[in-house]
């Protein structure tokens, strides 16, 4: 107790370790003889990772029984390897088997420089062990960006003793919450027992593949990663250590799952277009029985879908506004012969739903349709004027023709008069009313206004 | 064609117009003259609780909304009932995977024999 220690002294030492090692946890102190630890080096490493973990270690020199009884279990003491000039981490480093250890012991607390960046320099002194063992390999696992931890493959469990800062930011924990724990401590508390034997497996034999494992956070958050095992070994082949690196696979399993939500949604919807396919292709031969006219049927409606699809590609697939769903169902009419200037659509862009939208462009189809072979379009000087706006709650949509030539009710309702009538009220959950005035075809819809639009 | 649905009242929920209208027509084909459409899954279970059916079929998936209370209302008033959809395979209701799954698009005689298979169980 006279005189610090300097690294050389540890380092010159006799050829006989005579020491013991204590630990005080939980208020009570334990003796271990370091005789049970192996070689000095072990005691180094243990030292670390008790310190690390925020335990007190206390050591003493050629200890005698009074010296437990002179700790009161319950004070706070500080850890005091070696005092003054010492550097911890290079005694530690320098321990060699057979080392004679002049160690001294003391009550006093820890100065608060020593406390402040303890963990810290344990850290430290790990990575320089490391370095000293790998050299610019130990400078490349500090700063890449895939996460790393090194454990101590004597001990059970594993515990971490290295933790670069990709790892720390992966998993959200401060460097003095990893070290010391057991490599598995952030597995979930359900963790998968078939998880938890591949891990056991891999420390064994590990694979080349790596393993993937589902891990928690500091925050509890889960993230999915590979993770690849190497053993350690010393000089004389014992595995000391073992190096684990972690692939993250957060981003990697978010695309995957919206890769393979998007392409769910896209068969959903292939299947329900392939099923409106289906319908207007077996509408078409009901009617009729010529080719031309089913072929002119089928195409028709193919292309109005086509634009109605178009509409809603142009917005993400996420709404059309309705002055464009009408305006898209009468751009094949009104190109051509200069119609164009003969409707007149008037009313705000409401947007609807995809479904919504689809449904409406089909009707506004069938409407155009009609107007074309029998009403407002099929004379010189008919006109086509399509308004609406909110009531409450509701949309009411006019569709009105006048100028036309004189309007008779067909005498079977075809495709056409069926989907506004009937498809449209019942798909928009509203009412249709299709009226063959003989001055001119009105179509009458009135719908649950988009709740957006009711919103503002 | 077969007439074996004559007489037989179907509760058809299908939101989609045009494939609901040929539903409606397979099924007049095949002799069923008493079709009901449900939309959405509130006019569904109206009509479940208000009238009798014979058989149903159920879209899986209306607009978005998830057809399970129609199933569990079908099944609570006994009408046996098979789903349709576009989806492969996954996503059938919890609790309801042993009911037949109509793959859309789907033919007059595999609705047919679907239709048969409720109706005589």
């Amino acid at each position: 107790m006279d005189q610090p220690c300097s690294p050389r002294d540890v380092a010159d030492g006799a050829d006989e370790a005579s020491y013991l090692f204590i630990r005080r946890a939980r208020g009570e102190i334990i003796p271990r003889d370091v005789g049970s630890l192996g070689n000095n080096e072990d005691v180094g490493r243990r030292l670390r990772r008790d310190i690390a973990k925020g335990e007190r270690v206390l050591v003493f020199e050629n200890p005698v029984a009074g010296d437990f009884g002179a700790q009161d279990a319950g004070e706070d003491v500080g850890v005091i390897i070696g005092q003054g000039s010492v550097d911890r981490h290079c005694w530690f480093s320098t321990l060699k088997f057979g080392t004679q250890l002049n160690i001294y012991y003391s009550n006093e607390r820890c100065s608060e420089k020593v406390n402040k960046s303890e963990e810290q320099e344990v850290a430290e002194a790990e990575v320089e062990d490391f370095k000293d063992d790998l050299g610019p390999f130990v400078v490349a696992a500090e700063t890449t960006r895939m996460a790393m931890v090194f454990t101590d493959a004597k001990e059970p469990d594993n515990p971490i003793i290295f933790a670069n800062d990709s790892f720390l930011s992966l998993t959200g924990y401060e460097r003095d919450e990893v070290l010391g724990q057991s490599f598995n401590f952030m597995m979930p508390q359900d963790a998968d027992p078939e998880a938890l034997a591949r891990i056991e497996a891999e420390f064994k034999d590990p694979s080349e593949c790596g393993s993937e494992i589902c891990y928690r956070r500091k925050d509890g958050s889960q993230f999915w990663a590979t993770v690849f095992f190497s053993p350690v070994p010393d000089e004389s082949g014992d595995v000391v250590q073992h190096f684990a690196s972690f692939a993250d696979l957060t981003k990697h399993q978010e695309r995957h799952e919206q890769s393979r939500m998007l392409i769910d949604e896209l068969n959903h919807r292939v299947k329900n277009t392939l099923s409106t396919v289906q319908s207007i292709v077996s509408q078409a031969v009901r009617k009729t029985s010529d080719p031309n006219a089913i072929r002119e049927s089928i195409e028709s409606r193919l292309f109005a879908l086509s634009r109605s699809h178009d509409l809603l590609t142009r917005e993400n697939w996420e709404s059309a506004g309705l002055h464009d769903i009408v305006d898209a169902a009468l751009e094949p009419f009104g190109v051509a012969d200069g119609r164009a200037e003969r409707s007149v659509v008037t009313g705000a862009n409401v947007r609807f739903p995809p479904k919504a939208a689809l449904a409406l462009g089909i009707a506004f189809h069938e409407l155009a349709t009609n107007a074309v072979k029998y009403g407002a379009f099929s004379n010189e000087a008919g006109r086509i004027r399509v308004s609406w706006k909110i009531e409450g709650d509701r949309l009411i949509l006019h569709w009105r023709e006048v100028d036309g030539p004189p309007v008779a009710p067909p005498s079977r309702k075809g495709f056409g008069s069926r989907v506004i009538e009937r498809g449209l009220a019942h798909e928009l959950e509203g009412e249709v009313d299709l009226d063959y005035r003989p001055d001119g075809v009105v179509c009458t819809i009135d719908i649950p206004a988009p709740r957006a639009a009711c919103d503002g | 064609m077969d007439k074996s649905l004559s007489g037989r009242r179907i509760l058809v929920v299908e939101d989609e117009m045009l494939v609901l209208m040929n539903i409606e027509d397979m099924l007049a084909d095949l002799g069923c003259e008493s079709v009901t459409a449900a939309a959405t899954v509130h006019q569904a279970l109206e009509l479940i609780g208000s009238q009798d059916f014979d058989a149903a079929m159920l879209d899986m998936n209306l607009d978005g909304s998830k057809t399970h209370r129609v199933a569990e209302a079908l099944a609570a008033h006994g009408v046996p009932f098979m789903f349709a959809t576009g989806y492969v395979g996954r996503d059938i209701s919890d609790g309801h995977q042993d009911r037949p799954v109509l793959k859309k698009p789907f033919q007059c005689h595999q609705l047919d024999e679907m239709l048969e298979g409720l109706l005589s169980g």
